[in-house]
């Protein structure tokens, strides 16, 4: 069969591909917010009623539109046993992961952001609609992902993380200052798509709570499936690692002294 | 069945994917354990290792004539799941259990049957897809169970690969006429737009295709 010829067998058109992917966002919108918003509460629920030492300052319920959406109202009302739980000053355990993936996933959402800026001012010279179809998708679903991360933190009441990685922030915004063209701009992502699912694979060894796992787990392998097409648009084999390695991952310390 | 669902199925070439979903499961009332788990990666993984050869075995994909693109990635990601069978079946044993070299008895005769039926490059994508997404979806789902911690850590260094494999094979389904790696090239004007965001369709991972956590365990 010819190069050609397969293309032309695996055929589809525009229209059957936007309408695919309408498809799939719907299945996104039924299927995979929803289990994370159930993890995400089971989560709250573990942290608020004192099973880690926290307490849920009254009123304080989950952030962002879309996941808050998905999860029920909670009474904002605690008993005598439940007030007594000592605050922390700063979330510690599953949730100091929680602040550490946040603070990644806004990282990741302002750099897709300073790229689309970068398109929308010529910086990058001619790109390609896909390539910003692309980096549109993606900072959309960071957003969601550290929404996703904010709501276990602010469940348990504490403000969200709103900022970026502290360590990592000005090391991107250096190395971006000076991408030219779309190649060295997607290096960059790339480095941040690997940080981020390297973070959370470690992570799993040491979360406690089976729902906070589940959180970090239905997370990575987004990050790494953004790596994959990142690595076809720099022209890298696209999956390039049989077992992911943890090499990248970011620790505590990033966020200690948030 | 609801209407969304309904048209997800319809996403599918070879309606393998919605055969391994409607698969039967046969639920059991203890909790599985790591073994288990781990045997029923193994029988997925030696699952996987059956198609992919029997696919490369194709002129399609794997002969001399083939897309270099699909060749190259059918020929890697054979030998990564190789990789990951092995890896399953040594942390198996290390607990002590047995390792498991047969493919999932539920799942072996739906993907034999469409082995048969193969004809078409698209074909063979989207049989790949679905065995690539029931895979990443099991072990995202068994990541939170397994408790022994050598096993937990290779569940998910393996997760996301499997991952990455679908988000390509997406690729391939959305590229169509054109060739991602035409990116690199400095042609993606005919490319469109949304090609490179059929890879990752959801933001969070979903588990409505994982296998039942104890289906692949030896006797």
């Amino acid at each position: 069969v010819s190069r050609g010829r397969a293309r032309e067998a695996m055929a589809i058109s525009e229209r059957q591909l936007t309408a695919m992917t309408a498809d799939l966002e719907q299945v996104n919108h039924d299927v995979a917010v929803p289990a994370m918003a159930e993890a995400i509460e089971e989560w709250t629920d573990g942290a608020r009623f004192g099973r880690r030492g926290f307490l849920l300052t009254a009123g304080v319920i989950a952030g962002g539109a879309t996941l808050a959406a998905c999860l029920p109202a909670k009474p904002a009302v605690l008993s005598g046993a439940q007030a007594r739980v000592r605050h922390p000053e700063k979330p510690n355990g599953d949730l100091a992961v929680a602040s550490l993936a946040a603070s990644l996933e806004n990282l990741a959402a302002a750099t897709y952001g300073d790229v689309l800026d970068a398109i929308a001012a010529g910086k990058l010279g001619t790109v390609p609609p896909t390539i910003a179809s692309f980096a549109t998708t993606v900072k959309a679903q960071h957003s969601m992902h550290a929404e996703a991360w904010n709501s276990a933190i602010t469940g348990a009441g504490f403000s969200s993380v709103t900022t970026p990685d502290p360590v990592l922030a000005p090391v991107m915004a250096f190395d971006f200052a000076k991408a030219t063209d779309v190649k060295s701009a997607s290096a960059i992502a790339l480095m941040l798509e690997d940080t981020a699912a390297a973070t959370y694979q470690s992570a799993i060894a040491t979360l406690q709570a089976p729902s906070s796992i589940r959180v970090a787990a239905s997370i990575q392998p987004v990050e790494m499936q953004h790596a994959a097409i990142l690595n076809f648009i720099i022209g890298r084999n696209p999956v390039p690692h049989a077992f992911n390695p943890l090499s990248s991952a970011r620790p505590l310390s990033d966020v200690a002294k948030r | 069945m609801n209407g969304r669902r309904a048209r997800r199925r319809d996403l599918s070439d070879t309606g393998t994917a919605d055969e391994l979903s409607a698969t039967t499961t046969v639920t059991t009332s203890t909790t599985p354990t790591d073994i288990q788990m781990l045997q029923t990666a193994a029988s997925l993984e030696a699952l996987a290792v059956s198609a992919y050869q029997r696919a490369l075995a194709l002129p399609a994909i794997g002969g001399a004539s083939a897309d270099t693109v699909v060749r190259d990635f059918f020929g890697s990601t054979l030998q990564h799941h190789e990789q990951h069978l092995e890896a399953f079946n040594a942390t198996v044993t290390g607990i002590g259990g047995k390792p498991q070299r047969s493919p999932d008895p539920a799942l072996a005769a739906v993907v034999a049957e469409a082995v048969i039926g193969l004809a078409s490059p698209a074909s063979v994508v989207a049989l790949a897809l679905a065995i690539e997404q029931v895979l990443s979806e099991t072990y995202v789902s068994n990541t939170s169970a397994l408790s022994d911690a050598d096993a937990k850590k290779l569940c998910a260094s393996v997760m996301g690969v499997e991952a990455q494999h679908a988000a390509v094979l997406l690729a391939f389904q959305a590229v169509s006429s054109a060739d991602p790696t035409g990116i690199d090239r400095g042609t993606p004007d005919g490319l469109p737009a949304t090609v490179t965001s059929a890879g990752f369709p959801t933001a969070f991972y979903p588990t409505d295709k994982a296998r039942p956590a104890g289906e692949g365990a030896t006797s």
